[in-house]
């Protein structure tokens, strides 16, 4: 299976109930495989017009009380800023999955990672957040994907499944998910049909005196209880490394190669690699950095995770940065002669102090 | 164990085609097993390459910086290709479109007119079966019979095709004796 459709098989697992999407490369397996699978399967499948259409239809199934789903690529993702935004102010539960390709702009088709800040700083306007996954493997697309709607059922928030076309067009063997979907939580608030009740409104305009104030700091102890709950990372090799690599995605797959390949070097190298992106792993970086002699992140864009990476590490190690932007996959090779470049910091000479007499 | 294999083309050669269908067919016998499809925005024509990583052990990249066996469908970049052939590494060349005829030493080289062969046949787009056919007489990854297996399962496309693409296996892997 592709990554795209492995991504696409949890979704239907995961209990998706309407898939709305635009064709875009290196997504496209996974449109497709929606097309074939969901009408069959006795649920909705709608090709949009656009990506603006798909993030709305999303925003109404959910209102409705339905698990729903959206796929793009990175432009395509630019275009649904808005309705991200409106999904997390209306508090709506739904997954949206992007499949990064190389920017700015139309960029290219090849596999990217420039859109971490996009992602985890909340692309759209207002104070929201996303809870963002970080699949490395064509299993962890199907797993996460599943994990995508139990997070976003339990939180009632959007969440995002942040992975790149090198592992949406990878293949590997997978193992499908066999057990039920994630419980579906009650949806009292949902619009389902006001008889017996009063009617509910879902919306994300409070012009109420204090109103949206109030409703910001619902959002926000929301946003806390993610971040104590939520965080989820791998780690390998850590408890006696000194150079620390961090790293996420398709990058992370490479590093823990690198990992192998440089302590049969005999250089003891560990890798951070964060799962949830946001919220990110901050307390074990802030650890971990505590002890090691250097930092490495590895990242296909110009620098983005580092700047968490820079803000955890608070100057406990010098942070240093590999990054290939605009499509470009880097070789182990080339990480791994990052790596072996890197040197122990030199420590600021102690003043000696004479022994007291 | 570790195979790291590199399939080259013109878009519509079926390169990835090929890649996937090995990659289908190895997952029996391999218990990791990555592909990638690495291809240019038009749908013939234009290059478009592709990766098969089989190993014993968890693979971490799935990007072969060096290939123990190398297909290649025509001349685009085949040097560059050569050039990542790994010591007693084995390239398939379809010498139809292909004008590599040597290889660095202790690298080995099979030559055979695919796309001629493929022609006679009756299909043109069986060349990729046809050098299938041939990598398997040098580096018996899986046998013919699970070849032929995979082959079956394939969307059946024109009639007639699934003969073609028998037939294009065994003339193949006699070709390379």
């Amino acid at each position: 299976m592709t990554g795209n459709e492995a991504l696409a098989e949890g979704a239907i697992r995961a209990g998706c109930q309407c898939y709305f999407g635009y064709p875009i490369t290196p997504q496209n397996e996974l449109t497709a495989y929606m097309s074939a699978q969901m009408p069959a399967r006795g649920r909705v499948f709608i090709q949009s017009e656009s990506e603006l259409a798909a993030i709305s239809m999303v925003f109404g199934a959910a209102a409705a009380g339905a698990r729903a789903m959206t796929t793009s690529s990175s432009p395509g993702i630019s275009l649904m800023q808005e309705g991200l935004s409106y999904l997390a102010g209306a508090r709506l539960p739904a997954v949206v999955v992007n499949v990064q390709r190389g920017g700015p702009g139309l960029g290219s088709i090849d596999p990217a990672q420039g859109d971490y800040f996009q992602s985890v700083k909340s692309g759209g306007h207002g104070d929201y957040h996303m809870i963002v996954l970080a699949p490395t493997s064509v299993q962890e697309m199907h797993d996460l994907t599943i994990h995508a709607f139990r997070l976003a059922d339990c939180y009632r928030v959007p969440v995002m499944v942040l992975a790149d076309g090198r592992i949406g067009q990878m293949m590997e063997p997978i193992r499908l998910h066999e057990g039920p979907p994630p419980p579906a939580p009650r949806k009292p608030w949902a619009l389902t049909g006001a008889a017996g009740r009063d009617p509910n409104c879902v919306r994300s305009l409070l012009v109420g005196e204090g109103e949206l104030e109030q409703h910001n700091y619902v959002l926000q102890d929301c946003y806390r209880h993610i971040r104590r709950k939520e965080i989820m990372y791998h780690e390998k090799c850590v408890s006696d490394c000194e150079t620390l690599l961090v790293a996420w995605g398709t990058c992370a797959r490479l590093a823990r190669g690198v990992v192998d390949l440089a302590r049969a070097k005999g250089k003891r190298v560990g890798l951070l690699q964060p799962t949830t992106l946001w919220p990110f792993p901050e307390q074990r970086l802030r650890r971990l950095a505590a002890r090691v002699k250097n930092l490495l992140v590895v990242e296909m864009n110009c620098g983005q995770m580092l700047e968490d990476v820079q803000r955890l590490a608070e100057g406990r190690a010098p942070v240093h940065f590999k990054g290939y932007p605009g499509g470009r996959v880097p070789t182990e090779t080339e990480i791994l002669r990052a790596v072996m470049a890197l040197r122990p910091p030199r420590s600021v000479p102690r003043r000696k102090t004479g022994k007291r007499k | 164990m570790l195979e790291r294999i590199i399939i080259a083309g013109a878009g519509g050669q079926g390169s990835v085609l090929l890649g996937k269908l090995m990659a289908l067919t190895a997952m029996d016998i391999f218990p990791h097993i990555t592909f990638f499809p690495a291809y240019g925005a038009e749908v013939r024509g234009g290059a478009s390459h592709c990766q098969v990583v089989m190993s014993s052990t968890e693979i971490a990249s799935p990007c072969a910086e060096q290939a123990d066996a190398l297909i290649l469908m025509n001349q685009h970049d085949a040097a560059g290709f050569v050039a990542q052939l790994a010591p007693k590494g084995l390239a398939v060349v379809n010498s139809s479109l292909c004008h590599i005829r040597q290889v660095p030493r202790g690298r080995r080289l099979v030559s055979i007119p695919a796309s001629a062969m493929a022609d006679q046949l009756g299909s043109p787009r069986s060349a990729n079966i046809v050098m299938l056919g041939a990598l398997l007489r040098h580096k018996p990854l899986f046998s013919m019979a699970a070849a032929e297996q995979t082959i079956r399962k394939l969307p059946s496309g024109a009639p007639g095709m699934l003969e073609i693409n028998l037939r294009a296996l065994q003339a193949g892997h006699q070709a390379a004796g």
